[in-house]
């Protein structure tokens, strides 16, 4: 049951034939690590338990599955965040004709990751149905949910920092022993560790990084996708470090990270694990920030409450949340099968009104809103006149589905090309019907007009049902209607947003009782689609990891039973413990198409690191030090004792 | 020993968003299962098995009720309101609007439950105070919104409110 205690030798195998109990052991040593230890003036090391918990979207998981044996088509109404790679999956493991299977996942109740896998039970409900020709319906119980879907997190790390005297970071070396529990459902395996290790180094310039990762089989819960996917345990670790190097050199935590963040000159950067970050000017983004939540005010009036008695303290993390991975480093650097791309189709209709259709499916994401938005940007039509439809692979293109932060990027981007492409094809016949030079022609408003004589113009609608109905009136080298299929794939190695996250808390030494009294998060993405949408998937993200890293542990006894499988147990986080969270936005464009960034996951990478560094400065008359998620009153009290302070 | 067959069920009367229903139910079945199963409600969701969630939150003769913590042959004779019932004559509750204009929901599981809890705590207190609207809600868990939005938008709702009244 312990990872660390599995990897002993003589420990019991949990599959003998494999002859030890690691799944994955892989190490990797980027740029002079030995020589900046060295010569470095400060060495930070230390020890950090991050605790497993689970995303618990608030629609448990759910199949319904029905073999028609006239059609021979087989259908699948299913809780997954990407129907299509569901349908080659499953395909696959059923030898089953996948041109007759059918994944429909309309509306999914919350995703947060656990829903992008295919899961044994799923094949069941499946295998079920094949042999009745029957429909088979089976629906996940929340125990159930929390029994098996979406354990993540589950780390024990040892690290280490080198620093130079005036705060420079030198070098970082991890050591993470993650506990992967049974051999997990198809497709994530151990690439959240992975990501965990090329997340840490963030928007710090560094000479040095090395890892080390056992990914660990035991006795519990497979791993899962996990909002993050890793990154929340890596930035964890980055920001312990630059938080510990802070407090021995005597250096204020901003003032720290300041010195040590990447310019916007140095854009793009390629960063010491090489991965390249496409854009971002990390500065701006923590002056805006220090402004807005009034950092210096606040430090002020910590003073005064302290001298009140009051155990108060200030927080503070950054991050660069790497998101939209292209085909280069998924199928080329990674070895997965898929790709960094996605595919749309787009529809002007011979009325005029619109149809664009994905293969993504939505868990709450907005992507009827935003897609529709991008569309009727570039046709210049009304938001309320484009129909996005999404989650039937039935009617809609291939797509490897929601994850990574990858929706709005890559989905957006195809959006913007398919959309470009129809335009410039009614700029043409609009052109035609107008006596003029397509060059001459553009679309504003629903209309397209002679630039140099606006009055002279055509309704949008007009000129698509001229498309459909009167060919004569199109140039003869078009062909009739207005339909388009594209993919589009960023041009970059991965598009690179970042947020600056502060928090003020309060703690009570004597119950350990933790109340967060302001949450600011100032983020950039890039380009803003949706200012509301956008801020409205930060608060959820910083809610998930205030519940992980504060209330939500899976708890297991020695002998492997899961101690808390029901809400009563297992603390979600109420409208009682999430603070209102105040967020900022500013825009450093992505050089692709549309200059967006992921964003969705980015509020769970900066609230762990931020609350930690926040408790502990609480508690910094009292000299705890924090190693150990959740941070709930347990083990805060029992910080404090280990400190010797009461 | 007495089969389990008709003999075992139930007949359940309630009035559900204004209208009478009857059914025969099993005496274990709980209201939210007949809501959605036998009369087809199926506004109010299922999110846990424990009453915490509050995902199936109804209001049952003015108070609000996690409807699995119901069993149907106890709501006999009620009157009943789900989400369905907030809409009148095609327009939206304020509260519903409210809730579209502040982008208070994300994926939607949770929203019927916060709905009828906002609903309720606007119903017994017009003017409720930002803690007030979070203790309001305490019983419906939401994992997109952090609560932000839902907070923002039952005020707005209040507010919308008090002034229709006023007008």
């Amino acid at each position: 049951m312990d990872a660390e205690k599995a990897l002993e030798p003589g420990a019991p195998l949990l599959y003998e034939e494999w002859g030890d109990n690691l799944i994955y052991h892989g190490d990797a040593k980027f740029g002079d690590v030995e020589g900046a230890f060295a010569r470095a003036d400060l060495v930070v090391e230390g020890t950090l338990v991050s605790n497993r918990h689970s995303p618990t979207p608030m629609e448990p998981r759910a199949i319904t599955a029905h073999y028609d044996p006239v059609k021979g088509m087989f259908t699948i109404w299913v809780t997954t965040q990407f129907p299509h790679v569901f349908k080659t999956y499953i395909s696959q493991v059923l030898k089953f004709p996948e041109d007759k299977i059918r994944v429909i996942a309309k509306r999914v109740g919350g995703g947060y990751g656990p829903k992008s896998h295919v899961y044994p039970d799923d094949v069941a409900v499946l295998q079920l149905a094949l042999k009745l020709k029957r429909p088979v319906k089976w629906v996940e119980t929340r125990t159930e949910n929390l029994q098996v879907t979406g354990h993540a997190r589950d780390w024990k790390i040892y690290y280490r920092g080198a620093f130079s005297r005036d705060g420079k970071v030198l070098a970082v070396s991890i050591k993470g022993i993650a506990d992967f529990g049974v051999y997990g459902p198809f497709w994530t395996e151990i690439q959240p560790a992975l990501v965990a290790q090329a997340q840490a180094p963030g928007p710090y310039k560094m000479q040095g990084y090395e890892f080390d990762l056992y990914c660990v089989t035991t006795n519990k819960a497979p791993y899962a996708a996990h909002r993050g996917f890793g990154r929340p345990t890596g930035s964890l670790v980055m920001e312990r470090i630059m938080d510990g190097a802070a407090r021995r050199l005597g250096l204020d935590p901003v003032e720290i990270r300041r010195r040590n963040l990447i310019g916007p000159n140095e854009m793009p950067y390629r960063q010491v694990t090489n991965i390249v970050y496409d854009s971002g000017d990390y500065p701006k983004a923590l002056e805006t920030a220090l402004r807005s939540f009034d950092y210096q005010g606040w430090r002020r009036k910590q003073e005064e409450l302290r001298r009140q008695g009051r155990y108060v303290g200030i927080g503070v993390s950054t991050y660069v949340e790497y998101s939209a991975p292209s085909s280069k480093r998924l199928s080329e650097g990674l070895g997965w099968k898929v790709g960094g791309y996605d595919m749309v189709r787009l529809r002007v209709e011979p009325t005029g009104k619109v149809k664009f259709f994905t293969g993504q499916s939505t868990q709450g994401m907005s992507h009827e809103t935003i897609f529709a938005q991008i569309v009727a940007e570039e046709l210049q039509v009304h938001v309320d006149d484009v129909t996005v439809v999404e989650g039937d692979t039935e009617d809609t293109p291939y797509s490897y589905g929601a994850w990574a932060s990858r929706a709005t990027v890559v989905v957006g981007g195809a959006a913007v090309k398919a959309s470009r492409m129809i335009r410039d094809k009614m700029i043409k016949i609009a052109a035609f019907n107008l006596g003029v030079e397509p060059s001459d022609v553009d679309v504003a408003r629903g209309w397209f007009y002679v630039k140099f004589d606006p009055l002279k113009r055509m309704p949008f609608s007009e000129v698509a049902r001229i498309a459909y109905q009167e060919v004569h009136r199109i140039p003869m080298d078009l062909e009739p209607g207005l339909e388009v299929v594209t993919t589009y794939e960023p041009q970059v190695y991965t598009t690179a947003s970042t947020a600056w996250h502060f928090v003020v808390v309060e703690v009570d030494p004597e119950t350990g009782k933790v109340d967060i009294l302001k949450y600011y998060v100032l983020e950039d993405a890039g380009i803003s689609v949706n200012p509301m949408t956008m801020h409205g998937q930060t608060h959820g993200a910083v809610a998930h990891e205030i519940g992980g890293v504060m209330y939500e542990e899976l708890r297991y006894d020695e002998n492997g039973n899961l101690l808390n499988s029901t809400f009563v147990d297992y603390l979600v986080p109420t409208a009682l413990e999430v603070p209102n969270i105040e967020v900022e936005h500013i825009e450093t464009p992505s050089p692709q198409l549309g200059g967006w960034k992921g964003m969705g996951e980015g509020g769970s990478i900066g609230a762990p690191p931020a609350l930690f560094g926040a408790i502990e400065d609480a508690l910094s008359p009292l000299g705890v030090k924090l190693d150990r998620a959740p941070l709930n009153p347990e083990n805060i009290l029992r910080a404090i004792r280990a400190s010797g302070a009461s | 020993m007495s089969e389990i067959g008709a003999q075992e069920l139930m007949h359940v009367r309630v009035k559900v968003n204004g209208q009478w229903y009857e059914a025969d139910v099993e005496p274990r079945t709980l209201l939210i299962d007949m809501l959605r199963d036998v009369l087809g409600f199926t506004g109010p969701h299922i999110g846990c098995d424990t009453g915490h969630c509050g995902a199936c939150t109804v209001i049952m003769n003015g108070r609000s009720v996690k409807s699995c913590m119901v069993l149907a042959v106890q709501a006999d004779g009620s009157e009943i309101m789900t989400v369905e019932g907030l809409e009148k004559d095609g327009k939206l509750h304020p509260l519903q609007e409210a809730f579209w204009e502040n982008h208070a929901l994300q994926c939607g599981y949770c929203t019927p439950g916060q709905l009828m809890s906002a609903y309720f705590l606007l119903s017994r207190n017009p003017n409720p105070s930002e803690e007030e609207i979070r203790k309001g809600i305490e019983g419906n868990l939401c994992r997109c919104t952090g609560y932000v939005n839902i907070v923002k938008a039952i005020k707005a709702a209040a507010q919308k409110m008090a002034d229709a009244k006023m007008s």
